[in-house]
């Protein structure tokens, strides 16, 4: 038996989380979310130089060749932070690319989406709200794709999308390049401020087959386990917010850490948190080691992690009493970014009816 | 309540018992007691009677009929299900974990602290659920026969109340997550003791 992190992943976790309290406080955030794309260049390739673009990258495209758990744990702690930026988009592209591409699309990309030189997204939602690649409605004929794809991180941005669409041969995914004819990108009205979401169109757009029904599930199935993994570094940022802010506020002559009623509502959401830690190191995990489990696995931990950053966005926000509810302080970062990882890739009810069915029940 | 006396009261009157019969030394009682009850607040807290009883829920909303269909079809028992699978999942895992941290002689801080709390909600949960998959028929008692598998897991669902309390109530377990897990003040009461 042996489920906890090894040394270098301790390691591995710690310095990016020192890095991010550094170079990402919430006065940045906030700097980032209030300009024109919601991406900080300068942040971008501080993340680049400590490695973090590059965690499951095979060594010989220029990076580390770790596993989905390493790179959950900087999802972790990007979530904690409330980081701004592509990171989440531009990892599954490269997932996508590890899991579809052959080698001439790996080597042409995996080195650019590490360096930081180009930015990758991943599309697989469609309007009406379906993430089921086996039920998706973009088309590919003869190498060119018409659709319409929902909720792609940074899909205005982005210089290299990956669709999932159908062509005879059932689900698939294909390498879109900005600038392609018919493309076009256009970010919403987001909850999270922190992190851009677009509608992407393509109207015959030409891209490039990688993989097929197989791989589209294998990165639907690391992005749940990468936004389990941001929700629960968002769910630790949000209690220690709380549990911090009660041992200062005073009411009725004490602070208001000493009341009962607060100690209990805080211990509760302490106690819904830890054990979902291990939920999704599992799930990512089983992504890497345990093939057969992954798919059930992430399903389990996105529906799980997502539905405890709600009641996380609830509670804290409640224990804060007004100042919570304000603009000027930092707690409605996390409440919104809580929106987009419920969101994103498909709700919980949605990862729960999948689950059942992939249990056979 | 359940109907079985699982828990019981013991008087003692003028019982005499050698001193080589004290458990620890002289004026350690408490941690002694502290002990026992850390190791049964670890027994309860662990998942395998949760995913005992889970599992038997499972094959019963998989064999019962409920609103014209089996149970586990119904869309929110199927809802439930899942989610309370993936909570003792979590409580599993996070069992290998401490279990892991123990090996390496590593402090486990808040995670000990929470196991107990988190399995007997579960637990209560998971009875919740077997009394919903049962619907009208969990009004039937354990060992009547025209309940779904003789209404036998009414006791689980009754029982999980007790295991609520049973090694310091989930209040107790409250107090002691938000003060050594989370620092905050030692109640009132208890503090000017």
């Amino acid at each position: 038996m042996n489920f906890g992190l090894s040394q270098d992943q301790i390691l591995l976790r710690d310095t990016i989380h020192r890095f991010l309290d550094e170079q990402c406080p919430t006065t940045r955030v906030r700097q980032v979310m209030d300009g024109p794309s919601g991406h900080d260049p300068e942040l971008w390739s501080g993340l680049v130089d400590l490695g973090v673009t590059g965690l499951y990258v095979p060594a010989e495209h220029g990076g580390a060749g770790l596993e989905l758990l390493d790179l959950a744990l900087a999802a972790e702690g990007i979530g904690y932070n409330a980081t701004p930026g592509p990171f989440l988009g531009n990892a599954l592209a490269q997932i996508a690319l590890v899991e579809g591409g052959d080698a001439a699309l790996q080597a042409q990309w995996l080195p650019k989406l590490t360096d930081g030189s180009r930015i990758g997204t991943f599309a697989l939602g469609e309007p009406d709200g379906q993430w089921d690649p086996a039920k998706i409605t973009t088309r590919a004929e003869a190498g060119k794709l018409t659709g319409t794809k929902a909720l792609v991180p940074y899909g205005a941005l982005a210089d290299v999308l990956i669709i999932a669409a159908h062509d005879h041969d059932g689900p698939g995914m294909w390498l879109v390049e900005k600038g392609a004819a018919g493309l076009a990108s256009k970010d919403y009205v987001g909850n999270d401020l922190t992190r851009r979401l677009s509608s992407v169109k393509l109207d015959e757009t030409p891209g490039v087959k990688l993989g097929g029904v197989k791989a589209v599930g294998r990165v639907r199935d690391a992005g749940c386990a990468l936004t389990a993994a941001d929700a629960y570094g968002g769910c630790r940022r949000m209690l220690e917010m709380a549990a911090g802010y009660s041992k200062q506020r005073e009411q009725f002559g004490q602070m208001i850490g000493a009341f009962q009623a607060v100690k209990h509502q805080l211990a509760n959401l302490a106690c819904e948190l830890e054990p979902a830690l291990s939920l999704w190191w599992y799930a990512a995990h089983a992504f890497d080691r345990i093939q057969g489990e992954s798919a059930h696995r992430a399903a389990l931990a996105k529906s799980l992690l997502t539905d405890t950053y709600d009641r996380f966005a609830r509670d804290t926000t409640e224990l804060h009493g007004g100042i919570g509810f304000t603009w000027e302080f930092d707690l409605h970062l996390w409440f919104r970014r809580a929106m987009f990882d419920r969101g994103f890739l498909g709700d919980a009810t949605d990862h729960r009816a999948r689950a059942a069915d992939l249990a056979g029940w | 309540m359940t109907g079985t006396a699982d828990f019981n009261e013991v008087f003692l009157e003028g019982v005499r018992v050698p001193i080589t019969n004290t458990v620890g030394k002289r004026g350690q009682g408490w941690q002694v007691s502290r002990s026992t009850l850390k190791h049964e607040r670890a027994l309860i807290g662990g998942a395998s009677i949760n995913r005992r009883v889970f599992d038997g829920v499972l094959m019963m909303a998989m064999s019962t009929q409920l609103r014209g269909q089996t149970a586990i079809k119904d869309p929110i028992i199927r809802d439930r299900m899942v989610d309370l699978e993936a909570k003792l999942r979590a409580s599993e895992y996070h069992g290998y974990r401490q279990l892991t941290m123990s090996a390496r002689g590593e402090e486990q801080g808040m995670a000990g602290l929470v196991s107990k709390l988190y399995s007997t909600q579960l637990g209560y949960d998971i009875g919740m659920l077997a009394m919903d998959v049962m619907g009208d028929r969990s009004a039937l008692g354990n060992g009547e026969p025209d309940a779904p598998f003789a209404g036998m897991l009414v006791t689980a669902y009754m029982w999980s109340l007790g295991v609520l309390i049973a090694g310091g109530a989930a209040n107790i377990q409250r107090n002691i997550i938000a003060e050594r897990g989370l620092g905050l003040p030692r109640d009132a009461a208890a503090s000017r003791r």
